[in-house]
């Protein structure tokens, strides 16, 4: 079922002299439960696609339906109702909110829903990101690592449909960010929640169901993953 | 390039690329600097303006000395603290057979001014020029105005004499006996037997069988020629027996000769002018004579402790003038002048020291990252610090030329909006103390190079005290924290903080995300803590000063007197004559012409009579013997016991006044004050507060020096209940019996009104009980005075106030022709009597307008400091919210949140300024209390009010203005720009 379509999808940043097109015609869908990641080199339009997929960023033309939904052209409030409930957003640099401490970072997309704190929800996560004995620590006390934990902890609480990581792991050591990627997986294949991945580890994206390739703005690979067991 | 260079290079390019950050820096600078220059600039503009007015009144003079031989004039003239002196010669009476009003003045009493004290004391020709020897003279104009038959060019014969009053002896009385006196105007009184000296300006009388004027010739005879007419001089009184004639004299004492000495001082100089001119004119007097003019009056106490007899006749001052020079006698005024300057300074340095320090602290993490930066390639604590001190010194640098000329620029421009008003009280002043003509004064901006030389130094020390502690914080950062954009998240236990998880069960993300933004991120929400309080407090802090120095004023000059409500002043006209007949047939004429509109009758009697010192309260005998204690320090003499403690005679007991009403006016204050009249025999109301203070005792001790002012007001005097029989009395000297003969008449107590009870009708001030009579109480009263005295209690007064149909009506002629004893016209504007002032009343006015002005302007930069404050938060949050947005916050929510955190701000800011208000007006009480006595001090409740609505309108609309633009653009692109 698909939970996800771009149909030419393009973004062009400046104008005249100083335009340049961060994504051209961009069109490519997603099932529901699948796991994609896109790569590409730095400055490829990748990340722009990510945000504009999330609706942190709107496109110069083109649509993105979410759910049957075309979210650009929902209002202001309607597209930030949109984004909490159905999309989960890592980013490469966390944005954690400073002055929330873990437990609070983690449950504010759900709490901004007006819905009551799920404690044993919240306490499920926190055990299995491993930071119970973190969660009253602001995000300045911890760890690169750990800020990301929170961050995908973030964006798990609140069930979205999708998950869009932006190269969540760039600002990691390996093993870190292979801790991230498995608890990733982990949600995607558990409760079949769709993962959209950014990033440009070519080793990385090949453990995703479809890898989307992007250059110069444009899809230049779109094919699925055969993986070995 | 030295070390501290490249922080200097890099500091103002972070100051270039933050335009606006720097601008509001530079703003706030300008304005401190700006203000600064206008309090001193604008005080002394606005003292020599008074001064000016004050001089307009009585002259340019400070001290006049009389009777002074060539050795004592010639010391005073060597004394450091004078600057100029000029010689005035009182020449003598003559008899002026040309007097249109012999009656009462039938003589001119000639003076010999030196040059310029025609200028100090204010003479002004009106026809003619002024006397160039002394065969020449001028005329007060008052003369002509009396009919006198004289002009310019017309010769006077002049035979001078010193008049002297001769009391007789009565009856067998001969010297030695225990014989009384006869008090004459001027304060004078002559014992039986005795002869004593005119004073200047003496009343006219004629001999008769208590007394002899003896006419004592001086030798100056002369034919004098009249070469000009002078306006009536300040000192001349209608009742004295001469007008006023002058002409030239030299400038030189002779050796033989007793002059009278006119000083001016020279302002800057600190040595105790009164007690040196004092000590010279008592040189030729031996200790015992000195011993015994002590013990007779009162005394001077020196700056250096020594006690000196005072002689108020000897020595005169011009105290209003001195006063505006920190010169005054009375010390009290000279504490208010210096308070009221050191006051605004030391606000106008605090507000600005809050808005600078908040600057800097507002853009604490701004300021970080790149000081960071500087920091990880090597750079020191001091190079950190000095790229604060770097700008704030290179603003100030900037600021300082401009902020100057701003400053005087602004006095200037106040001045233009301000001077008609002041003009207008001056001129009030004029008409209503002077000679009846207005005076045009005009006013100079003095700009004092001391000052301006003081404005820098202090604004530098102001900066540099505002910018050391940012300076000192930011020299702390390290580079890591600030990288890493957290240094602005204050230092948390390693253990974290507590989870909000009773918010968090509710679901309120909007409460949880404003109280942690708050509590966890002090730096910006302190900063509009900080301007809120600064904007509350500061505003209020000078609001209850202003008004507190305005109640110590208002203590001061309001005397025993009546000012008219809103009821009153409805109406265009007045009539006001002490002859009864007149006054009845006007009143008939008003209430029966059909050309009248409405009339309202103001009807009063002061010193009617007396209540037993019995019947008040022990707080008001208390206060009556700590006033009295303050002219007699040591001990009180038996005479003030037996006079005002522990009356001997019923006249001695304190006086009371009282307005009569009409019974429908009588009953609607009576309801206003919730009292039930019903049942009671003569019933009266009673205004529930007198005033008890020093100036009330300076006729009564005339000659004594005058204590510090000190006022008590005292609630409630009576002791006694609503509804008891309390007994009026009332004394008149019955010169048979040679015995004060008393009476009594009942009346019933029926309770207290208050201010505001009777406000539309009066406003009532005074050392004696005001009592509120109905008619029927006043006319048994008045009748049972008539029958036991055989004339009225007290000083009656009637006023009958009306308007008119039309301006052009027949009755105003009618009335018009009604003229008072002095030929005035009995009619007349009802403005002059509900508008009138003093000229202390003018300076408190002028002050409060002054005082108003430096508020709103404090407040400006209170409320521009709020807004830097609110951009501030918001220019640190710009990441927070765009992360915020991503996660689905909507449009709404923001609002919410922000709604949160401004109540929750604005609770701990008036909490704060609360705080600080009310200690701070508790002290300043204290502080006026301590030196006044017991001031009745008012609360300025509609400021208070209204500075807590602009507090919160302020931070809401800035809040508004402020965050009303962040929906624009797009979220990922706030997110990405505070990425490093």
């Amino acid at each position: 079922m698909e939970i996800l379509r771009c149909e030419n999808v393009s973004k062009i940043y400046g104008s005249k002299d100083t335009e340049v097109k961060a994504l051209n015609d961009v069109s490519f869908s997603v099932e529901k439960g699948e796991f994609v990641s896109i790569i590409g080199p730095s400055g490829s339009g990748k990340s722009t696609l990510l945000h504009i997929l999330g609706g942190v960023d709107k496109p110069t033309s083109g649509k993105v339906f979410i759910d049957g939904t075309d979210i650009h052209s929902l209002s202001e409030d309607k597209l930030a109702i949109f984004r909490r409930r159905q999309v989960g957003l890592v980013y490469q640099f966390y944005n954690l909110m400073p002055v929330l401490n873990i437990d609070e970072n983690i449950a504010l997309p759900h709490l901004l829903d007006g819905r009551p704190l799920d404690k044993e929800r919240l306490d499920r996560i926190v055990e299995h990101l491993g930071l119970s004995d973190r969660r009253q620590n602001l995000p300045n006390q911890l760890s690169g690592g750990q800020q990301q934990r929170v961050s995908i902890g973030r964006a798990l609480y609140s069930h979205p449909a999708i998950l869009l990581a932006d190269e969540p792991t760039g600002n990691l050591d390996r093993k870190t960010g292979e801790e991230i990627i498995e608890l990733l997986k982990e949600s995607n294949k558990t409760v079949q929640q769709t993962l959209i991945l950014i990033t440009h580890d070519e080793g990385l994206a090949m453990q995703a169901d479809r890898v989307i390739g992007i250059e110069d703005g444009r899809i230049i690979r779109n094919e699925k993953v055969k993986h070995i067991v | 390039m030295s070390n501290k260079q490249i922080v200097f290079k890099v500091t103002k390019a972070h100051m270039l690329k933050n335009k606006k950050r720097t601008l509001i820096t530079y703003f706030g600078i300008l304005v401190m600097v700006m203000l600064m220059t206008a309090v001193f600039v604008g005080k002394d503009t606005v003292i020599t303006f008074m001064k000016d007015a004050v001089a307009a009144d009585k002259g340019k003079w400070h001290v006049q000395v009389y009777d002074v031989n060539k050795k004592q004039a010639d010391e005073i003239c060597a004394l450091e603290e004078v600057d100029k002196a000029e010689i005035s010669r009182a020449i003598g009476y003559t008899d002026f057979a040309q007097s249109g009003n012999r009656e009462v003045t039938p003589f001119l009493e000639i003076k010999a001014y030196s040059d310029d004290l025609f200028d100090w004391m204010n003479i002004e020709i009106t026809e003619g020029r002024l006397p160039e020897n002394e065969n020449e003279i001028i005329i007060s104009e008052r003369a002509i105005e009396e009919g006198a038959d004289i002009s310019i060019g017309d010769q006077i014969e002049v035979e001078t004499f010193d008049r002297y009053i001769h009391a007789f002896f009565k009856g067998d009385e001969k010297a030695g006996d225990d014989v009384g006196s006869i008090m004459f105007t001027n304060g004078i009184r002559v014992v039986h037997g005795d002869t004593v000296k005119a004073p200047e300006h003496f009343t006219y009388y004629e001999t008769n069988e208590d007394f002899e004027m003896i006419h004592e010739p001086t030798g100056f005879n002369a034919t004098v020629t009249v070469v000009g007419i002078m306006e009536t001089p300040y000192y001349e009184t209608a009742g004295q027996g001469g007008y006023m004639a002058l002409m030239m004299g030299d400038d030189i004492c002779e050796a033989d000769e007793t002059v009278n000495l006119v000083l001016t001082l020279d302002e800057d100089s600190k040595a105790d002018y009164y007690g040196d001119i004092l000590r010279i004119t008592l040189e030729d007097k031996t200790p015992e004579e000195i011993e015994e003019l002590i013990a007779e009056g009162t005394i001077y106490v020196a700056d250096d402790g020594e006690h000196l007899p005072l002689q108020k006749d000897k020595v005169v001052t011009n105290d209003m003038l001195l006063t505006l020079s920190e010169k005054g006698s009375d010390g009290n005024f000279n504490f208010m002048v210096a308070f009221a300057e050191t006051f605004f300074i030391v606000l106008i340095v605090a507000a600005s020291l809050i808005l600078i320090y908040n600057v800097f602290s507002i853009s604490y993490r701004e300021r970080s990252v790149y000081l960071g930066l500087l920091s990880s390639v090597g750079a020191t604590r001091a190079q950190k610090k000095w790229s604060v001190y770097y700008e704030v010194f290179v603003l100030l640098l900037l600021a300082l030329p401009l902020g100057i000329i701003l400053g005087i620029a602004g006095v200037k421009i106040a001045m233009v909006f301000l001077y008609p008003n002041f003009a207008q009280i001056i001129g009030s002043i004029s008409r209503n103390v002077i000679t009846g003509k207005s005076c045009e004064i005009g006013y100079k901006i003095i700009v004092n190079p001391s000052n301006i030389l003081f404005v820098a130094v202090s604004s530098t020390l102001a900066m540099w005290i505002s910018a050391w502690l940012p300076a000192l914080k930011i020299s702390k950062i390290g580079p890591i924290e600030s990288i890493r954009g957290t240094a602005d998240i204050g230092r948390k236990s390693p253990k974290g903080v507590k989870t909000a998880f009773k918010l968090m069960q509710k679901g309120k993300a909007e409460k949880l995300l404003a109280s942690k933004s708050i509590s966890r991120n002090k730096h910006s929400t302190s900063g509009i803590v900080r301007s809120i309080t600064a904007f509350v407090a500061l505003t209020l802090i000078t609001a209850f000063a202003v008004n507190s120095l305005s109640d110590v004023l208002s203590s001061k000059t309001d005397n025993e007197d009546i000012e008219l409500g809103s009821s009153y002043t409805e109406y265009d006209y007045y009539f006001d004559t002490d002859v009864k007949d007149d006054y009845q047939k006007a009143k008939t004429d008003i209430m029966s012409s059909d050309e009248i509109a409405g009339y309202k009758e103001l009807r009063y009697d002061f010193f009617s009579g007396q209540v037993a010192l019995d019947c008040y309260t022990d707080e008001y005998r208390d206060s009556l013997k700590n006033i009295l204690s303050k002219y007699f320090p040591d001990e009180l003499p038996q005479f003030v016991y037996d006079l005002y403690l522990n009356p001997v005679n019923a006249e001695a007991n304190p006086a009371i006044n009282y307005i009569t009403l009409t019974r429908d006016e009588f009953d609607e204050i009576a309801e206003n004050a919730g009292i039930d009249t019903e049942g009671l025999a003569n019933p009266v109301l009673v205004y529930d507060r007198v005033k008890l203070t020093t100036d009330d005792f300076k006729i009564a001790f005339n000659g004594a020096q005058i204590p510090d002012y000190t006022a008590y007001s005292i609630e409630k005097p009576l002791k006694v209940k609503a509804g008891d029989t309390m007994e009026l009395l009332y004394s008149s000297y019955n010169g048979e019996t040679e015995e004060w003969d008393t009476m009594e008449y009942p009346i019933s107590f029926a309770g207290y009104v208050d201010a505001d009870d009777i406000k539309d009708f009066y406003v009532v001030n005074g050392e004696q009980i005001w009592m509120l009579f109905p008619e029927d109480t006043a006319e048994g009263y008045e009748s049972a005075v008539t029958d036991a005295m055989g004339g009225l209690p007290g000083i009656e007064g009637n006023i009958i106030f009306f308007s008119t149909n039309t301006d052009d009506a027949n009755i105003l002629r009618r009335l018009g022709q009604f003229k008072t004893e002095f030929g005035d016209s009995c009619i007349g504007s009802a403005d002059l009597l509900t508008g009138m002032t003093d000229l202390l009343g003018a300076l408190t006015t002028i002050v409060n307008i002054i005082a108003v002005c430096f508020t709103v302007l404090i407040a400006v930069i209170c409320l521009l400091n709020l807004y830097n404050s609110v951009m501030g938060r918001r220019l640190a949050r710009h990441h927070e919210l765009s992360v915020l947005a991503s996660l689905g916050f909507t449009n709404k929510q923001k609002r919410k949140m922000l709604l949160t955190e401004n109540v929750i701000l604005l609770g701990k800011s008036l909490l704060f300024a609360g705080l600080i208000t009310v200690v701070f007006v508790i002290c300043l009480q204290m502080l006026l209390n301590n030196f006044f006595g017991k001031i009745d001090f008012t609360y300025p409740v509609w400021i208070v009010l209204l500075t807590v609505f602009i507090s919160i309108a302020g931070l809401f609309g800035f809040t508004y203005i402020c965050y009303g633009d962040s929906d624009k653009g797009y979220i990922i692109e706030d997110v990405k720009s505070e990425n490093i």
